[in-house]
């Protein structure tokens, strides 16, 4: 069953065509890669499905139901949480209260009860520091709760972002090019969290990445976009056979060089 | 949300209570009590802007809604025949009606452009009030405006009943203020001052939360403006300026940002600093243009930011990283 | 008819003047992101030194005076932006709040030194002229001359000038800039100082035709962000199509209904502006 599916999505921004007629469709329990070259439109669509910009053709559907043009903080409630490819963080706030905050948007019992201190909400807010404190160790990040987000190491940071993403209990995450600027033992940690994500937690990704090793190790389906179009759509095996790709990447694959 | 705090703060303020309500038993100068008054008026506005500060909105128009609750409760009073306690709320809810409207709109324009819009609004209002004399006064404004019922009580000779009205409404507002900022709702505003951009992918609602501050901060505007009306008996288009809304900023910057008490202290010590010094009109003006270029460029975390970073230089050790944007639990 | 006429000369006249001051403003903010609350003072103090320096005790003749009041607000104006605006990082919402403390203790200490009464001034250029029925003031038509003038340096300087390119190439980009070596603290100082001379001719012309005061600065400086934003922030074009439009409108309002009124409507059009095109008729996408 398609979790995500968009048809014939198209920006255009003063005559800049940056997505042009791109058609996909992503399963329900499925890690998706999206690459391509610089330039090729990969976050503006991510934009496009996210509610950062709205299509200027083109529909969007999210369970089957559509979404085209939605705000951003309205996909968040349907399920669908987005990483950004430089960290979005709450820079002042602990690693603690980035998660916490994040969570109490979805759980929380109202705006009155937020102001009168009842038992059901004390209980609440137990449960959901003990949610918080869970994320944050299942991320990597155990022990670092009381640590300012802004002081944390790039790494670190990374994995703060996708702790955050996973508090609104998201069923489809959009990752921005999660290991960007990470080392190789990094690289690996971060990769393995992804995989865990899908396994453990059920929820479909879709990645940005130019680390191609990333991707066709942990990608079962993968999505090539360049100059904005589609050019190719398949297997790590199949699109790293296919001409149009290589052609794209200009021996990208042979030189095994980490983004 | 938050645990109790520290039991040493809360007997200062305990404290500080009761002083507050015991000052009429202790002191006979009503010229006092008008002072502390004045501070009442100035901590209202300043808290509730402080508030709607946190999302990085500042209104250069506040002055326009208090004008519009204290014109709503002169009207009511004086040629309605209303009674104030009837008048007060309303005059809470007119201008939060009118800040609706504007709010959403103003909102569709970010940053300086926000800021005009706000200094526009709050001139137009004036303008408005100022150009129709009947029924808004004109330029001449409104005198003899009612005070509360019972008249007996709340004569001009004896100033007490309205301290004790200032008092509780004063109270009420920073109480409510300093509850929302510690609650969920009060993260939310934090948040969105950290990472409007991750504010809206974590699911929050940013411009619909940005307007219900927006409209939060105009009612309670309009709550002081209600009872300046009153107490002064007199409103006119000369009072509720341009310069009275920067003062009020002017409170927030001085006092400090990061907590409730930056705008209190502000407010206190820029109500109390004029009156002592016999400053007025366009000395106060020079001298408040002055403390706050001075505030912006030497002590730019104002008194309360200065003083909570001297008490934690002096307590805690000096680890990386332990400075954060207040509101929450799990801090001390 | 005359009537009619006479509004619009009048307005077409004060319009290029307010185009001037409000060309200052728009220079400032489409370089630096910078809204200079003190630009109002600058045009106030300078109508006041063109007056004691021309008509006053010293006597000088006008070119002069205005020579000496520009070169005296260009220096307040780089004082400003090292003083207030360089320590705040030209942080929009710091520079905005400082600049205001700023044009409050300027604006009271001119009023403490020459008191709040408005001083006329006697016209730099006597007579009167008549244009096919319509009575003009030399005067006015001197200022408005003068207005042109500058405005055409400005563009000619902007556009076929090194420092007036890189300007606007500062404007467009600044990282790009910088990486063709173009010194940005130098361009700003460039606008800090062009955008004062604007001022101070501004606001010599304006005092010539209304007097001046203590508080004469408020107004331009209001009527001058209007005015950016219809014609949207960092466009000379814009400025001046939406300074001559607000010179008409003040005109039109002022003489059928009375000053108080013409105040009103323009920050009416100024919000109806920010909400139904934020970016002005020719400025920037302001939704980021």
């Amino acid at each position: 069953m398609a979790l995500l599916e968009a048809s014939g999505l198209t920006h255009r921004f003063g005559g800049l065509v940056a997505v042009n007629d791109v058609t996909l469709s992503v399963n329900a329990g499925e890690i998706r890669g999206l690459i391509g070259p610089n330039g090729a439109g990969k976050t503006t669509l991510f934009n496009l499905l996210t509610g950062v910009l709205r299509p200027t053709e083109g529909r969007v559907r999210f369970e089957e139901a559509d979404i085209t043009g939605e705000p951003t903080h309205r996909l968040v409630r349907r399920g669908i949480v987005r990483t950004y490819q430089l960290s979005q963080l709450f820079a002042g706030f602990t690693v603690f209260r980035n998660v916490l905050s994040a969570l109490h948007v979805h759980a929380r019992s109202g705006f009155w009860a937020g102001l009168l201190e009842t038992p059901a909400t004390r209980r609440q807010n137990d449960a959901q520091r003990e949610r918080a404190l869970e994320i944050i160790r299942f991320v990597g990040l155990g022990g670092r709760e009381e640590d300012i987000a802004g002081s944390l190491s790039h790494g670190h940071k990374r994995l703060l972002q996708i702790a955050v993403g996973l508090a609104p209990s998201p069923r489809l995450l959009l990752l921005d090019e999660p290991v960007a600027g990470l080392l190789h033992e990094d690289v690996d940690r971060m990769m393995a969290l992804v995989q865990s994500l899908r396994d453990v937690q059920g929820i479909t990704i879709v990645l940005v990445e130019h680390n191609m090793q990333a991707v066709m190790r942990v990608c079962e389906h993968i999505t090539v976009l360049q100059f904005g179009s589609v050019i190719a759509d398949g297997s790590p095996a199949a699109i790293g056979a296919d001409p149009k790709v290589i052609e794209a990447y200009l021996g990208v694959f042979e030189n095994d060089d980490a983004a | 949300m938050s645990p109790g705090r520290t039991s040493p703060t809360v007997a200062w303020i305990a404290a500080l209570l009761a002083g507050l309500v015991a000052l009429p038993l202790l002191v006979s100068d009503a010229y006092i009590l008008h002072v502390m008054i004045l501070i009442g008026i100035n901590v209202m506005v300043a808290v509730s802007m402080w508030l709607l500060g946190i999302t990085g909105l500042i209104s250069f128009g506040q002055a326009g809604f208090m004008f519009i609750g204290a014109m709503t409760t002169a009207l009511l009073t004086k040629s309605a025949g209303w009674p104030f306690w009837l008048a007060l709320p309303l005059s809470a809810l007119v201008p939060a009606l009118v800040a609706a409207p504007v709010g959403r709109l103003s909102l569709r324009v970010r940053g300086v452009y926000f800021f005009l819009v706000t200094l526009a609004f709050g001139q137009v209002v004036n303008g408005i009030f100022a150009y129709f004399q009947d029924p808004f006064g004109g330029w001449y404004g409104i005198r003899d405006i009612p005070p509360p019922q019972p008249a007996t009580l709340f004569t001009t000779l004896n100033k007490v009943p309205f301290y004790y009205l200032c008092l509780a409404l004063t109270l009420i507002t920073v109480g409510v203020v300093y509850r929302v900022s510690r609650s969920w709702f009060g993260n939310v505003l934090w948040s969105i001052r950290e990472s409007e951009l991750l504010a809206a992918s974590v699911g929050i609602d940013v411009p619909g939360t940005k307007l219900i501050a927006f409209v939060v901060a105009a009612l309670f505007a309009g709550v002081a403006g209600s009872f300046y009306a009153a107490y002064f008996a007199y409103i006119s288009p000369l009072v509720f300026t341009f310069e009275y809304s920067v003062n009020m900023l002017i409170f927030i910057v001085v006092g400090g940002f990061a907590s409730i008490a930056g705008p209190i202290v502000g407010a206190v010590v820029l109500t109390l600093v004029p009156e002592m010094f016999r400053m007025t009109g366009k000395y106060q003006l020079l001298a408040f243009g002055l403390i706050l270029i001075l505030s912006m460029r030497l002590m730019p975390q104002g008194i309360a930011g200065a003083y909570a970073a001297f008490r934690a230089r002096r307590v805690r050790s000096s680890l990386p990283g332990r400075a954060q944007s207040p509101g929450m639990d799990r801090e001390t | 008819m005359t009537l009619a006429l006479q509004i619009v000369t009048s307005g077409l006249v004060t319009g290029l003047i307010y185009m001037l001051i409000a060309l200052g403003v728009t220079l400032l903010f489409g370089i630096m992101r910078v809204v200079n609350f003190v630009h109002g003072e600058l045009v106030m103090l300078s109508a006041f030194a063109v007056y004691f320096l021309g008509v006053g005790e010293l006597g000088l003749p006008f070119a002069l005076a205005m020579l000496c009041a520009a070169a005296a607000a260009a220096a307040v104006g780089v004082i400003c932006q090292y003083v207030l605006f360089r320590p705040m990082h030209y942080d929009i919402l710091n520079c905005f709040i400082i600049g205001i403390g700023a044009s409050f203790a300027i604006r009271s200490a001119s009023w403490a030194i020459f008191g709040p009464e408005p001083i006329a001034i006697p016209a730099i250029v006597p007579g009167v002229m008549n244009l096919g029925g319509v009575f003009i003031a030399n005067q006015r038509l001197f200022a408005a001359g003068l207005c042109v003038v500058l405005a055409i340096a400005l563009y000619l300087f902007l556009h076929y000038t090194r420092p007036g390119k890189a300007m606007r190439a500062v404007e467009q980009d600044r990282e790009a800039a910088l990486l063709m070596g173009i010194s940005s603290e130098q361009v700003y100082v460039t606008a800090f100082i062009i955008s004062a001379v604007l001022a101070a001719v501004g606001g010599a012309m304006l005092g010539s035709l209304f007097g001046i005061d203590p508080e004469m600065g408020a107004e331009p400086l209001l009527k001058s962000f209007i005015i950016v934003q219809i014609g949207g922030m960092g466009s000379i074009a814009g400025t001046v199509i939406a300074a001559l439009f607000i010179g008409l409108t003040d005109s039109a309002t002022g003489t059928l209904f009375g000053g108080e009124l013409a105040f009103i409507i323009d920050f009416a059009i100024l919000m109806l502006i920010l909400i139904v095109r934020p970016r002005g008729l020719f400025g920037y996408d302001v939704s980021h």
